[in-house]
């Protein structure tokens, strides 16, 4: 019935230690070297042609490839061949500063927060993977011993199962991109991957090129972050001022009660299908921006949103837009419209916030692009 | 009276992933628990009316998260701090050994006025683990760090079992107004005595107020 094998999940680490390097994520030598061993540092310096086209130094994360499709279908042996085109200038870990953050995190650190966060994934999963949802105990257990997953019993066959596969692939990942590693919030973003991907290796490959752009969310110098915070900011400053001067006069103007779904993509507010959707309305405007729809072309049709990196951070403020009457008359702290954004779960209409967002995009791209590039 | 202007009490909840920090808040202001909490990304946070000595106060406890990777979420969420507790899981010592991190770090970002006096509480979790077999840090060895850091308080608590929770949050709640006390009144010398409640329950650490 397919289903996968935990073989599967130690071959996805396996195959970075022998050929899979990271094609285009490429670390300024002393920059994780201490994270690895000896026969990780050798890919640091596999490929010369994408730090070529890295020229950005600005963490930007707004230009990288997610595109899944492309990702997985190319075997690992063909990733090289896929790394110019989707490279872009922002794509850049090369030139990103070594974090001076005192962190104590190791490999066995992540390995710890891994399993813990893996046996605590939620279930939300099971109906849209019938054949996961029915592995067999002794499979799931068979899974889980070959990751050493420990602290599982209270879970069903397929839960352990799916925490398994998490745990493979997190790890798997930790290795291949030791600058980032593990971070909390990544087992939100594999989970639905997993699900819709029974093969360990195709779903490995497939989070990395998810984590080309996401894994700015996890670094440590917060860069990523921040660029996204402001960004949103500047959405909601350019959009509404009257919300705007509200939320200064609360000093709540950096936006960081949106940071949550900034981090994780949305994927705690919206339900498992709903997050679905607006990952690939994302994905489809990053592959059309990299398939060199310009904004030429789009201006000319021009009901339509042209595709942007940052569909996610309009649609982020979108869903704040939606609630600026309740800001504005109610709230008179920070921490009143966190707890709003926060439970917002379960709340949203993925499709309403969709057409708010491409209104705004609409509205907003060219002011909102070139005051970022200033 | 300076002192009732603001009955609001911010509280922050620090300790490594996994300890039980939202499991905790969880059991003490929902009555209830789960294995299945979710890592907490960025923070969030849970309130509580109570009363303390006929004053209503509303507690604002702050979860946050266990991977301390972000600096700048400290400087957003610790400012105007009442009271910081700190969690480790008794069953895993890495999560006591980097107490003193997570003690100096919110310091170093909440940026209290006088750090010296600023008030901690500490919480030992998953005391009901393995009958206490698996245990690795002793009661002893606790309140020995908890003495080395100013005689802050110290509970064992199971957040599963609901053993010792409400009294750690009485006394957090108890220790915070204290301090906004003393801050109302601008009083910066010898913290103030709270007539101790007769509430608080079982063994497993006491409360310094």
């Amino acid at each position: 019935m397919g289903s996968p094998s935990s073989e599967d999940a130690v071959s996805a680490r396996e195959s970075l230690s022998s050929e899979g390097r990271s094609p285009d994520m490429e670390y300024s030598g002393e920059a994780s070297s201490t994270l690895l061993d000896g026969d990780e540092g050798s890919r640091r310096i596999t490929n010369a042609d994408s730090s070529a086209l890295n020229t950005d130094s600005s963490d930007s994360d707004s230009s990288e490839d997610t595109e899944v499709t492309q990702t997985f279908t190319a075997s690992e042996s063909r990733e090289e061949e896929i790394d110019p085109e989707v490279t872009s200038k922002d794509d850049s870990p090369s030139t990103e500063s070594k974090p001076k953050l005192p962190t104590m995190e190791d490999f066995s650190s992540w390995q710890r927060i891994i399993r813990l966060d893996a046996v605590r994934a939620n279930s939300e999963w099971i109906p849209y993977s019938t054949t996961q949802a029915a592995v067999s105990e002794a499979s799931a257990r068979r899974s889980a011993e070959a990751v050493g997953l420990k602290d599982y019993d209270h879970l069903e066959p397929c839960r352990i199962f799916h925490a398994a596969r998490l745990v493979a692939i997190l790890e798997a990942y930790a290795l291949y991109d030791p600058e980032i590693g593990y971070c909390q919030g990544m087992s939100d973003l594999l989970s639905p991957i997993i699900t819709v991907m029974t093969e360990d290796h195709e779903a490995f490959w497939c989070f990395v090129g998810f984590m080309k752009k996401a894994r700015h969310n996890f670094r440590l110098d917060e860069v990523g972050i921040r660029r996204q915070l402001n960004t949103v900011s500047k959405i909601i400053k350019s959009k509404d001022s009257h919300l705007y001067r509200h939320l200064e006069k609360l000093q709540a103007e950096d936006c960081f009660f949106v940071y949550r779904m900034v981090v994780v993509l949305f994927r705690r507010e919206l339900t498992f299908e709903q997050t679905l959707c607006l990952w690939e309305v994302m994905w489809a405007d990053q592959a059309a921006i990299r398939a060199g729809i310009g904004k030429s072309a789009w201006s000319r049709i021009r009901q339509r949103a042209p595709p942007t990196e940052d569909l996610l951070l309009f649609a982020i403020a979108a869903s704040v837009l939606q609630k600026r009457k309740l800001i504005i008359e109610k709230y008179s702290s920070m921490d009143e419209i966190l707890r709003e954004c926060n439970s917002m779960s379960g709340q949203l209409d993925v499709w309403k916030l969709l057409d708010d967002a491409h209104d705004l995009v609409v509205t907003l791209h060219d002011k909102i692009e070139s005051s970022l590039s200033l | 009276m300076s002192a009732r202007r603001r009955t609001l009490l911010k509280v922050i909840v620090l300790g490594d992933s996994g300890v039980g920090k939202t499991s905790l808040m969880n059991q003490y202001v929902h009555k209830k628990f789960s294995q299945q909490y979710k890592a907490t990304i960025g923070a969030d946070f849970v309130t509580k009316e109570l009363q303390i000595d006929d004053r209503l106060v509303t507690l604002q406890i702050w979860d946050t998260a266990g991977q301390e990777r972000f600096q700048s979420l400290g400087v957003a969420f610790y400012r105007g701090a009442d009271c910081c507790v700190l969690v480790y899981d008794v069953n895993v010592m890495k999560s006591f050994d980097t107490l003193d991190n997570w003690h100096d770090e919110f310091l170093k970002q909440a940026n209290p006025q006088d750090p010296a006096t600023f008030p901690f509480i500490l919480l030992g979790n998953k005391i009901d683990i393995d009958g206490g077999n698996s245990r690795v840090v002793s009661e002893k060895k606790a309140k020995d760090w908890c003495a080395s850091k100013g005689n802050i308080g110290y509970f064992e608590t199971s957040a599963k079992e609901d053993y010792n929770v409400d009294a750690a949050f009485l006394c957090i709640a108890k220790t915070a107004l204290a301090n906004e006390h003393e801050q109302d009144i601008y009083f910066q010398g010898i913290p103030e005595t709270v007539v101790t409640e007769t509430e608080q329950r079982g063994g497993g650490g006491g409360c310094a107020c």
